[in-house]
């Protein structure tokens, strides 16, 4: 205690330090950015068949108020300069990515946006006052007392009117504002203007039900204000705010994230104020919503081992507990991606829409200002509460956190795959629009999905499959067009040449009929010469990993799969949902690769060794009536 | 009577009487002060939120009654461990000192904004700072080891590269195996080819071999292949318009640097430094 606060002395220190400094430099050069963007902008080169980009959309800096309180430091400009590739001192020690992104939204809280960092300045609105004392203070009971305070505000949403205003979040959204317009570089690195709105209301048992959004903007012409869960707490009215703003010509679009933690809410078949879900509300939701977050340092949502017993990896980083509580959510309904695709098609059979027609994208969530997602490259994510370089002994048997769950069990996850003709925002936003986009657990596996009825399996021997792909069907997130026999399916995967080979690639699909939802999962391709047995099921893949040295050796496993399959078990009065699971080989875990660097016990507290994986958004079926 | 109070000893004596009630009872006093703990309905409320920051959850009555006596337990230990200077000569103790006296004192002043004389100047003298990075444009010939024994596919490797060293071939991808990507390459530096092949030998490979050659079989993430570098761009200095930005962030550290040491240069000089142990015994 005594000495994790005195880690925000010395950090609130320096954030004082690092606020002032980042501000006067991102006004000065604005105008020279805003230049060289526009002479970039004709030499863009377009490739009609798609380029897989990679990039996170779910990051918080010291603009955040927690974060800041966790002793970050770094701001956005830092954010995009380590997505960049470039040398950045987190908690005093240089980072760097081994393989840059493409693209990178920098979401901080909407909720006193900016405003801890400008209460501590000492020319900021906040100069001389009590409140500047209280929240300036080095003494460590001051501290926690103003911590206290307002994750108090954040939970009852009761702002404290002090910290709440306006010209300060102004000047947070301006910080988020120049330091994407100063660091997109059209054609080879994409920003996104973007926030979080952080609604989690109270639950019954007084754990937070997680309904978080982040919100991502396609351009630079963006509202005076962000909408934070303190103007309301409930998605319906995020909507009517994100309305309006493509109304005023800005296109924007929210992504829910943390479906594992809202207690059953992100999925529910009520809305938040417990009215029935109705066609208008579906199609609502989908026009404001088209994708949620597979999967972020929190855990993963795609399922959970006890809604899919069947499936053999569902295991897979899960997390359950509320934030901010030790309470299990309910995670029987509502909570998971794979489900929900099926509670979908049962309320489209009833309402004639889908609310849940959503596809799939990766955040890291992490409140250290850097989108650290690579596992033998990961120094923590929530700056002073899990500095690994300092403090690995604690940390590999920690047992609790501020989050709730241990630092150990966070997941260097996820970031997002997209397939766009450039490295745009106009190219990228769109993308993840129409769902062409998919999520992996912190790597870049590359992986298409195609679907249409006229495939055949000899089309990926021939060197312009993906030409054909597109001519002959439709790709990830899109709707299959009405058609005759059964889909027919063509996918690729190519490994992160930084990770491990790929295992195998799964379609997993879920089917509705007459109300009743079923899942089925199927191996398309693999790699080697396993057989599948009379179940579908396939043997496992091995594993080479040396856990005390955290190594692997790669004589399993491909570095390309491709292949072709075609749903034989195909219902044309079901609807269906279709997506690809790409699976890699076993490699070790980060807290394995912590534990091997100190040469300490590994954790007990979670697995050594992870096959990481790729999500892709799904292709739907719906029955023609 | 008179007598005895107009005598001076017996008024020294008085005095000090007065004196030996008055200091004792000072000494009392504050003794006694220092040996007083409050706990104030502030503190137990403070123990109850650094809980919750730390837990997330809030104390049980158990819980809150256990936090207090640690805290008593906590300020006894450290009175009386004041009290018996522990906290001189302590290494600890002495370099939590030094850092946040260091801290407090970094960045004091306002660096003025740099003239274009003075940002020119500093990149003449700083070229190391402003050149573009190595980059190598290659085609190259990819040898999937998928299921094979890396042996025999080098095997296979080196039998290409052996009929290609007198062919004078400079692009030759169906030798190979079919590569997903791109079969060439052009201006890519080591950051590229650490994304795109992996952060694996073929990176040394291409950034320290010999160009206008063959070269391999090398690894990278996906497998094995033969190189053709045609040219590499070793860094040269970039021009000024084009760095201008980066040429004052630099400038700006390099003077922050500067000042954090000539304040600290300041500082010392207050101070008499003996270095008795190069003395001659």
């Amino acid at each position: 205690m005594r000495l994790l606060l005195s880690g925000f002395i010395i950090l609130g220190t320096l954030a004082i330090a690092a606020c002032g400094n980042n501000s006067n430099n991102t006004a000065a050069t604005d105008s020279t950015a805003a230049k060289t963007a526009d002479t970039a902008v004709a030499a863009i080169e377009t490739n009609p068949l798609k380029n897989c980009y990679f990039g996170d959309l779910h990051l918080h800096t010291a603009l955040s108020p927690d974060a800041n309180i966790m002793g970050s430091t770094l701001m956005p400009e830092d954010s995009y300069k380590y997505a960049l590739g470039e040398t950045v001192t987190y908690l005093g020690n240089p980072v760097k990515r081994i393989a840059p992104l493409d693209f990178l939204a920098v979401t901080d809280h909407s909720e006193y946006l900016g405003v801890v960092d400008q209460v501590k300045d000492p020319n900021g609105l906040w100069a001389g006052t009590a409140m500047q004392r209280q929240w300036s203070s080095t003494n460590q009971d001051t501290i926690a007392k103003t911590f206290g305070q307002f994750i108090h505000g954040v939970k009852t949403n009761t702002p404290d009117t002090a910290l709440n205003k306006k010209e300060a979040i102004i000047k947070g959204w301006d910080i988020l504002q120049l330091a994407a317009a100063k660091y997109y570089r059209p054609g080879k690195f994409t920003t996104f203007v973007g926030y979080e709105w952080t609604s989690m209301p109270s639950a019954a048992n007084g754990g937070s039900q997680n309904l978080h959004r982040c919100v991502i903007f396609k351009g630079d012409k963006v509202p005076e204000l962000p909408f934070s869960s303190f103007d309301s707490n409930d998605p319906e009215n995020l909507w009517t705010y994100l309305e309006n703003a493509r109304t005023a010509g800005s296109d924007v679009l929210a992504v829910p994230h943390n479906s594992n933690l809202s207690n059953g809410l992100m999925f529910d078949t009520k809305t938040l104020s417990g009215k029935p879900l109705t066609k208008e509300y579906a199609v609502r939701r989908m026009a404001n919503e088209p994708l949620t977050e597979m999967a972020q340092g929190k855990g993963e949502s795609e399922t959970s081992p006890t809604l899919s017993p069947n499936d053999e990896f569902a295991n897979y980083e899960v997390m359950e507990t509320l934030l901010n509580s030790t309470i299990r959510g309910k995670t029987s309904s509502g909570s998971y991606v794979r489900q929900a695709w099926g509670t979908g098609q049962e309320l489209q059979e009833k309402l004639g829409a889908n609310p849940f027609k959503m596809g799939v994208e990766g955040g890291t969530d992490y409140h250290s200002g850097i989108t650290t997602s690579e596992e033998n490259n990961y120094p923590g994510s929530h700056a002073t509460q899990d500095d690994l370089a300092k403090n690995f002994k604690e940390l590999l048997v920690q047992k609790t956190s501020i989050g709730g769950e241990a630092p150990i069990k966070l997941s260097a996850s996820s970031i997002t795959g997209v397939w766009a003709e450039s490295n745009t925002r106009e190219a990228i936003f769109d993308a993840l629009k129409r769902k062409e986009c998919f999520a992996t657990s912190g790597g870049r596996i590359k992986v298409r999905l195609f679907a249409g009825w006229n495939y055949n399996g000899e089309m990926t021997k021939q060197g312009d499959w993906v030409k054909q792909a597109y001519a002959g069907g439709v790709p990830m997130g899109a709707d299959l067009p009405a058609g005759t026999g059964k889909p027919k399916f063509l996918v690729q995967a190519l490994k992160d040449p930084n990770s491990g080979n790929l295992d195998r690639i799964q379609i997993i699909k879920v089917s509705t009929k007459n109300g009743k939802s079923t899942e089925k999962i199927y191996n398309v391709v693999w790699s080697g010469d396993r057989k599948v047995d009379a179940k579908g099921k396939l043997p496992a893949i091995g594993n080479t990993v040396d856990v005390a040295k955290a190594t692997y050796t790669e004589n399993i496993g491909s570095a390309e799969l491709i292949g072709y399959w075609e749903d034989t078990d195909f219902d044309p009065q079901a609807y269906s949902t279709y997506y690809a699971r790409v699976l890699e080989i076993p490699t070790p875990r980060w807290s394995t690769y912590l534990a091997a660097k100190h040469g300490l016990p590994v954790s007990k507290l979670v697995p050594t060794t992870i096959q990481e994986r790729a999500w892709t958004s799904p292709v739907w079926y719906t029955p023609s009536k | 009577m008179k007598k005895i109070l107009s005598e001076p000893l017996f008024q020294f004596f008085i005095l000090g009487v007065i004196l030996y009630v008055s200091v004792t009872f000072i000494r009392s006093r504050t003794e006694s002060a220092s040996r007083e703990i409050d706990i104030s309905r502030e503190r137990v409320a403070s123990l109850i939120t650094g809980y919750q920051t730390q837990l997330g959850v809030l104390p049980t009555n158990q819980q809150l009654e256990d936090l207090i006596n640690a805290y008593i337990r906590e300020e006894i230990t450290y009175r009386e461990a004041k009290k018996l200077g522990l906290d001189k000569d302590d290494e600890i103790v002495r370099r939590r000192l030094s850092q946040k006296f260091e801290f407090l004192q970094s960045d004091l002043e306002e660096i003025p904004s740099p003239t274009e004389e003075q940002l020119q100047a500093f990149y003449k003298n700083n070229p190391e700072l402003f050149s573009a990075e190595t980059t190598v444009t290659f085609s190259h010939i990819y040898f999937n080891s998928d299921n094979r024994p890396d042996t025999i596919v080098r095997r296979q490797a080196l039998t290409v590269l052996q009929e290609l060293t007198t062919s004078g071939k400079q692009r030759a991808p169906e030798k190979g195996d079919r590569f997903p990507l791109q079969y060439d390459y052009t201006d890519q530096s080591l950051v590229d080819i650490k994304s795109n092949f992996g952060d694996k030998p073929i990176a040394d490979s291409l950034f320290k071999g010999k160009t206008g050659t063959w070269l391999g079989p090398v690894q990278s993430g996906y497998g094995w292949h033969l190189v053709y570098i045609s040219n590499r761009n070793e860094h040269t200095l970039l021009p000024y318009e084009a760095v201008k930005e980066a040429v004052k962030t630099k400038y700006l550290e390099a003077e922050k640097e500067k000042q954090n040491r000539q304040a600290f240069e300041q500082l010392s000089k207050k101070y008499i430094i003996r270095r008795n142990y190069l003395e001659e015994k």
